[in-house]
């Protein structure tokens, strides 16, 4: 089971890792860093496993890729959110972090949910919604942990 | 039958391609992270004599931890025989002011306002941290092609009216567009906009979720399959605002007039040689009533103010000058703000928290309203004063 870290629309990755505290490309420095201003408690009380869902435009705004691997580091295991900055969900499938797009109204703010990323499937309590998955080859640089191991086993960038 | 983008990428749109990259840059901010993921799988750079990198967005350096990290990026671009400017102004300016970017090129930046050279018709996208390491270790990067949305550009703009104002109109016009994914092209603007002006009409563009904003140079039919066509009539524009905490949030001068606590004037977006003019033309012989930071894109723009007497209009007018580079843009230096403090900015970028306090407001605006703004303490429509 993964808790629900529940955040508004327009969460920019100014908000996940504002720019005076990038002062590190350590991850485990970087871990401390997430919402430290807009959620201090959030990198103190996030747990392995657990699960960020924002709503319209998550980590819109600057490349500061800090951002994801900021979250990554702390323990989040995946994104959901209605929709995406970006360069911040190509970050994602680079680190090798599963995100989901749907609508996510229906969930709150410490809910307990299970989440199948590659199907796009989220269950809470009794209800299942099934949401839309990371299509073709972006899924497999997600689920080989990142896009430098996907170019790793082939040898060169390639589109499979 | 294509599109700027289709073009360029010789693909039709929604096809995943693998290209070349003709210019790869970052900056001090982000090629920490790029260097960490590039030692992780490669060791050598694929196209060093096309590979740049800045020192812009926190120049010279304020804290000890941060020093570190740019001795560490000072390293790599040595070894690995990188060009690498420091203190000489901010890596989006600096790449056209040296010539680095061609029309129909495949730019690749470690900066999410990269499109801003899409003013120079290539095609221009910012990545995060592992994508410009894969650039670099292979000289190659894939992308999507986006589905465009073609702009054409009409009439003349007045006097207070700035390419900042167009893009603020666009966001309008785009309401029902989720640009994400998508590339804007622009018609009519090499014929009706400066080189200054373009460029901030491709950077501040970057603000709408498109990908990319491309300039027709004159040379591409533009005859593609566009999402949407959207005309803007320049003449019948108006000075804008964006209102905290989207830039997409916009808003008439008129209606807004805040009191305020600092003015930013330069970026990116708008800290070309002509935008600092626009200011200087407004605070001749005033006295700003806040504090004002003015703040030139690159050394060239700082000398140019030099040359044509321009930095005693502002130190009479008690603003304060900064050295070339990001300034106070990403909140990391040279104007961080505090707690319930508001500030008008001509920066592309008012998100909770990117100047400082989370608890901050931030508006922006193009240069004109700011200067007029500052000497009198709060947001002022030029179109009312001047």
């Amino acid at each position: 089971m993964s808790r629900v870290w529940k955040f508004g629309d327009d969460v920019s990755t100014d908000m996940i890792t504002p720019g005076r505290y990038n002062l590190t490309e350590d991850p485990e420095e970087l871990a401390k860093i997430p919402f430290i201003e807009a959620r201090p408690e959030f990198a103190e009380k996030v747990e392995e496993n657990d699960v960020v869902v924002g709503g319209e435009n998550f980590g819109i705004g600057s490349s500061r890729e800090s951002a994801p691997l900021s979250l990554k580091a702390a323990g989040v295991e995946g994104i959901i959110a209605e929709s995406f900055g970006r360069i911040f969900y190509r970050n994602c499938i680079n680190l090798g972090i599963p995100v989901l797009i749907w609508e996510t109204g229906w969930l709150s703010d410490g809910d307990e949910i299970e989440v199948d990323w590659e199907k796009g499937i989220v269950k809470r309590d009794q209800v299942q919604r099934e949401l839309e998955p990371i299509s073709g080859f972006l899924f497999t640089i997600v689920e080989e942990g990142g896009i430098l191991n996907y170019i790793d086993r082939r040898e060169d960038l390639c589109i499979e | 039958m294509a599109t700027i983008v289709e073009e360029i990428l010789d693909e039709e749109a929604g096809e995943s391609v693998i290209r070349e990259v003709d210019l790869t840059y970052g900056h001090d901010a982000t090629m920490p992270l790029v260097i960490r993921s590039f030692n992780k799988r490669f060791e050598d750079v694929q196209n060093p004599e096309d590979t740049y990198i800045f020192f812009d967005h926190v120049y010279p350096s304020s804290e000890v931890e941060y020093s570190d990290l740019q001795n560490k990026t000072r390293d790599f671009a040595r070894k690995h025989g990188i060009t690498l400017y420091e203190g000489d102004g901010i890596c989006h300016q600096l790449v056209p002011e040296e010539g680095l970017v061609e029309k129909n090129d495949i730019v690749v930046g470690a900066d999410s306002h990269t499109p801003t050279l899409g003013a120079f018709s290539s095609f221009a996208v910012g990545m995060g941290a592992t994508d410009v390491s894969v650039v670099l270790g292979t000289g190659k990067t894939w992308l999507k092609v986006p589905k465009s949305v073609r702009v054409d550009l009409k009439g003349l703009p007045g006097e207070n009216v700035t390419a900042m104002d167009i893009v603020m109109q666009l966001n309008q016009e785009l309401e029902d567009v989720n640009m994400n994914y998508k590339a804007l092209e622009f018609f009519g603007a090499n014929e009706k906009l400066s080189a200054d002006e373009k460029m901030t009409l491709t950077n501040f563009s970057a603000e709408t979720n498109a990908k990319t904003g491309i300039v027709n140079d004159g040379s591409f039919e533009g005859e593609g399959e566009y999402l949407k066509e959207v005309k803007i009539r320049l003449n019948e524009l108006q000075p804008s605002i964006s209102l905290p905490h989207n830039p997409q949030n916009v808003g008439s001068v008129a209606n807004n007039n805040r009191e305020i606590d600092q003015v930013f004037i330069g970026s990116c977006t708008n800290g070309r040689f002509e935008h600092i003019k626009m200011a200087a033309e407004i605070l001749e012989g005033e006295k700003v009533q806040v504090r004002t930071l003015i703040c030139p894109a690159s050394k060239r723009v700082y000398r140019q103010m030099v040359e044509e007497d321009i930095m005693e209009i502002f130190v009479d007018a008690g603003a304060t000058i900064l050295p070339p580079g990001c300034g106070p843009c990403l909140g990391r230096h040279m104007g961080v703000v505090g707690k319930e403090e508001v500030v008008l900015s001509t920066n592309n970028r008012n998100f909770k928290g990117r100047m400082g306090s989370p608890e901050a407001e931030i508006y922006l605006s193009n240069p004109i309203t700011a200067a007029v703004s500052s000497i009198h303490g709060e947001i002022t429509d030029p179109e009312e004063v001047l």
